[in-house]
C-alpha cells in the first residue's frame, strides 16, 4: 500500500512563505494498492493537483473518493479535480449519511451557478454518490475499508483501509469524547460519563494496531484548552491514542493553518525530546507535507 | 362500533402527525439561542413523546440500523450536538403547526402529560430495578412513546375514537382488548408497529408492544416492557394525566416476582412524581428561558 499526501492543512488554505515546506493546502489523500482502484481521502484543495496527476496515469480507470464529511475544507476542492471532467473515469464519492439532504444534494450545492460555473449534472466522468454510516466497504476486488463515527460538530467518519495485510486508518476531523450532560441530572451525567468512555475506547480499538495512523493534531494542547467542541485534536492526545492503540507508526495531519513551518517542527522536535522511551511503547511520528510518499 | 381499520394507512398517518405539546416551540427557542446546551435541549425534546420518536426514528434511520439508538442523550454524544440540534428543528418546526382540536374524551395536553409521567416513573421504577446507568435513559424513552399507537389510532379514527374511549363506558376487559374487539388491533401492537417501521431499536420496540403483557415479550427485553406497565398502571392509579378509564388490570403476582420488585419498591420511587410532572410543564412553558430553572 503507498500514502501520497497532497493536502495537510485543516480549516483553510493556507499558502505563503511561512507554509511552503509543509504546504498549504487542505485535506487529500491518495492511496493506492497495486492492481486495484484508486483511493482517495478528502477532496480538499490538495486534490486539484492530484488531478492532473492522474491525467497522465493511464492505469487508473476507477477512482474511489471517500470524504470523511463535508464541511468547505475537505471538499472545496472536488470541482477542480480533472477526472471528473472526462468520460475516461468511473469516479465514486462516499461521505457519511446526512438525515435530510444525501451526498448528491450536498456536493451539488457547491457546484450551484452561483458558487461553480459547471454543475454536476455537466461533469463526464461516470458518477456515483454513496451514502455510508459505520460499515465495511469492499473496493477493487482484495481492499476493505472499514468505517467509524468520529467526534466533530457535524456527523465525520473515520476510515480504515485494509489490504495485503497492512492496515492504514485516516482520522481527521476528531476530538476526545467528553460528557456533554456535565450539568444534567444524575443519570444523564452518569450515562454521558459512560458513553464518553465507551467512546473512547471504540476509537482506540478502531485504530488498534494499525501499521500508520495519519491523524488530525491540528492544536498544542494549550491551544485546545480554549477550542473544546471544536472538533479537533491536540498533539498529545493525538500522540497518547497513537501509542495506546499500539499502531506502528503516526503521521500528525490537518495542520492549523496559522501554524507555520517553524512551529511544526518544533512541536515534532517536542514529541521526539520526551522521555517516551521506545521500552514504553513510543511510536514514531512525522509531519504530514505535501508530496510525503510512505509506503506500508 | 367503530369500523375496522387498514393498519397500513394508519402507519403512514403518523408519519404526517402533529406535535402534541408545547416542546416544539420550546425546541425552536432553543435551536436559536447559541447559549443553550445539549442537556436544554434533551430535556425539551424528551418532554414530548411524538418529538421523541421523530428524532430516534431519523437518528436510527438514518445513522444506525438495527443498531439501534434508544436514548436522545446517547445520540448527541455519539453524533454530536449540532446534528441532533438540527434534526430536533426540524421535526420540531414540521410539529409546531396547528394541531387539531381535542375531541370530546381526548386531550392533547392530558395525553401528553399522562406519557411524560409515565417516562419519569418507568425511570425511576428503573433505578429501583439497579438498571445499568447506560440503559435508563432508554426505560425514559419507552415510558414516553409507550402510547404512540394511541396517538395515531385517535387521530385516525377522529371523533370515533370517543365511542371507544368514553369514560361512561366501562369495559369489562381491558381498554387494549376492547380495541383488539372492535378494530382488530390494539393499540400497543400498533405501537410496536410504528416501532418496527421507525427502526427503534428492538428493546424498544419490544417493550411498547408489550406494555401491557411484559412477560410476553421477549426474555431480553422483559424488564423494559415489565417497568413501562407498572409505570403506565401507577400513572393510571395516581391519575396523571388520564381521563378515561382503562381498566388496566393488576399487576399480576408473577409481574412482580419476574424481576423480584414489590409495590413498595415503586411506591417509594413515585414519590416525587406529581412534582416532577408539574416543574416539566413549567420547564415548557418557560418559552424564554435558555436554561433550565
Amino acid at each position: 500500500m503507498q500514502i501520497q499526501y497532497w493536502g495537510v492543512r485543516g480549516s483553510i488554505p493556507s499558502p505563503g512563505p511561512d507554509t511552503s515546506q509543509f504546504g498549504g493546502n487542505t485535506p487529500c489523500v491518495e492511496v493506492r494498492n497495486s492492481n486495484e482502484p484508486l483511493i482517495i481521502m478528502d477532496a480538499g484543495t490538495g486534490i486539484r493537483k492530484l488531478g492532473l496527476d492522474i491525467l497522465k496515469d493511464p492505469a487508473v480507470k476507477e477512482i474511489h473518493i471517500l470524504l470523511s464529511h463535508t464541511h468547505w475544507d475537505h471538499i472545496q476542492g472536488l470541482p477542480f479535480f480533472a477526472p471528473l471532467f472526462s468520460p475516461k473515469y468511473t469516479i465514486k464519492l462516499y461521505g457519511p449519511v446526512h438525515y435530510s439532504k444525501n451526498l448528491e444534494q450536498i456536493l451539488s450545492q457547491q457546484m450551484d451557478y452561483t458558487y461553480f460555473p459547471v454543475r454536476v449534472e455537466e461533469l463526464a466522468a461516470n458518477l456515483s454518490f454513496h451514502d455510508i454510516t459505520e460499515q465495511e466497504l469492499t473496493i477493487g476486488s482484495t481492499v476493505r475499508v472499514q468505517t467509524k463515527f468520529v467526534n466533530h460538530p457535524v456527523v465525520c467518519l473515520s476510515y480504515k483501509v485494509i489490504a495485503n495485510g497492512k492496515s492504514f486508518v485516516y482520522l481527521t476531523d476528531h476530538e476526545p469524547y467528553r460528557n456533554l450532560f456535565e450539568d444534567g441530572d444524575e443519570i444523564n451525567r452518569e450515562e454521558g460519563r459512560l458513553v464518553a468512555e465507551e467512546q473512547t475506547a471504540a476509537i482506540v480499538k478502531f485504530v488498534e494496531g494499525a501499521d500508520l495512523l495519519s491523524m488530525d493534531a491540528q492544536y498544542t494542547p494549550e491551544e485546545y484548552k480554549s477550542r473544546i467542541g471544536w472538533g479537533h485534536s491536540s498533539v498529545d492526545y493525538t500522540y497518547n491514542l497513537a501509542r495506546d492503540a499500539g499502531v506502528s507508526e503516526l503521521v500528525l495531519f490537518h495542520h492549523d493553518p496559522d501554524r507555520t513551518d517553524a512551529e511544526l517542527q518544533r512541536i515534532l522536535s517536542g514529541l521526539q525530546d520526551r522521555s517516551w522511551s521506545p521500552a514504553s511503547g513510543a511510536v514514531p511520528v512525522r509531519l504530514a507535507r505535501e508530496r510525503l510518499v510512505i509506503t506500508l | 362500533m367503530v369500523n375496522k381499520i387498514e393498519l397500513s394507512a394508519l402507519v403512514d398517518f403518523i408519519e404526517k402527525m402533529p406535535g402534541f405539546s408545547p416542546a416544539a416551540l420550546k425546541i425552536i427557542s432553543l435551536a436559536n439561542n447559541p447559549k443553550s446546551s445539549p442537556t436544554d435541549l434533551v430535556n425539551a425534546v424528551t418532554m414530548d413523546p411524538n418529538l421523541t420518536a421523530k428524532v430516534l426514528k431519523l437518528v436510527n434511520s438514518a445513522y444506525f440500523g438495527s443498531r439501534g439508538v434508544a436514548s436522545v442523550n446517547r445520540a448527541v454524544m455519539l453524533l454530536g450536538f449540532n446534528t441532533i440540534k438540527n434534526i430536533a428543528l426540524s421535526v420540531a418546526v414540521a410539529s409546531s403547526i396547528k394541531v387539531r382540536d381535542n375531541f370530546k374524551w381526548f386531550s392533547n395536553n392530558q395525553f401528553w402529560e399522562h406519557n411524560l409521567a409515565c417516562a419519569i416513573a418507568s425511570r425511576n421504577i428503573a433505578k429501583a430495578m439497579n438498571v445499568n446507568p447506560m440503559e435508563i435513559e432508554e426505560y425514559f424513552v419507552a415510558g414516553l412513546v409507550h402510547d404512540i399507537g394511541k396517538g395515531a389510532l385517535i387521530y385516525k379514527l377522529g371523533a370515533d375514537s370517543d365511542a371507544l374511549y368514553n369514560p361512561d363506558f366501562e369495559p369489562e376487559h381491558a381498554r387494549h382488548e376492547v380495541e383488539k374487539e372492535q378494530l382488530g388491533v390494539s393499540h400497543e401492537e400498533i405501537s410496536g408497529m410504528i416501532a418496527k417501521k421507525w427502526k427503534f431499536p428492538d428493546s424498544l420496540a419490544a417493550a411498547i408492544a408489550h406494555h401491557h403483557n411484559p412477560l410476553e415479550a421477549p426474555e431480553q427485553h422483559r424488564k423494559l416492557a415489565l417497568a413501562v406497565r407498572i409505570a403506565d398502571h401507577s400513572c393510571h392509579n395516581l391519575k396523571i394525566g388520564i381521563q378515561t378509564s382503562m381498566n388496566l388490570g393488576n399487576i399480576k403476582e408473577e409481574e412482580w416476582s419476574a424481576f423480584s420488585l414489590t409495590p413498595e419498591d415503586v411506591e417509594k420511587s413515585l414519590s416525587g412524581l406529581p412534582e416532577a410532572v408539574e416543574s416539566a410543564r413549567d420547564f415548557l412553558m418557560d418559552l424564554d428561558s435558555g436554561k433550565k430553572k
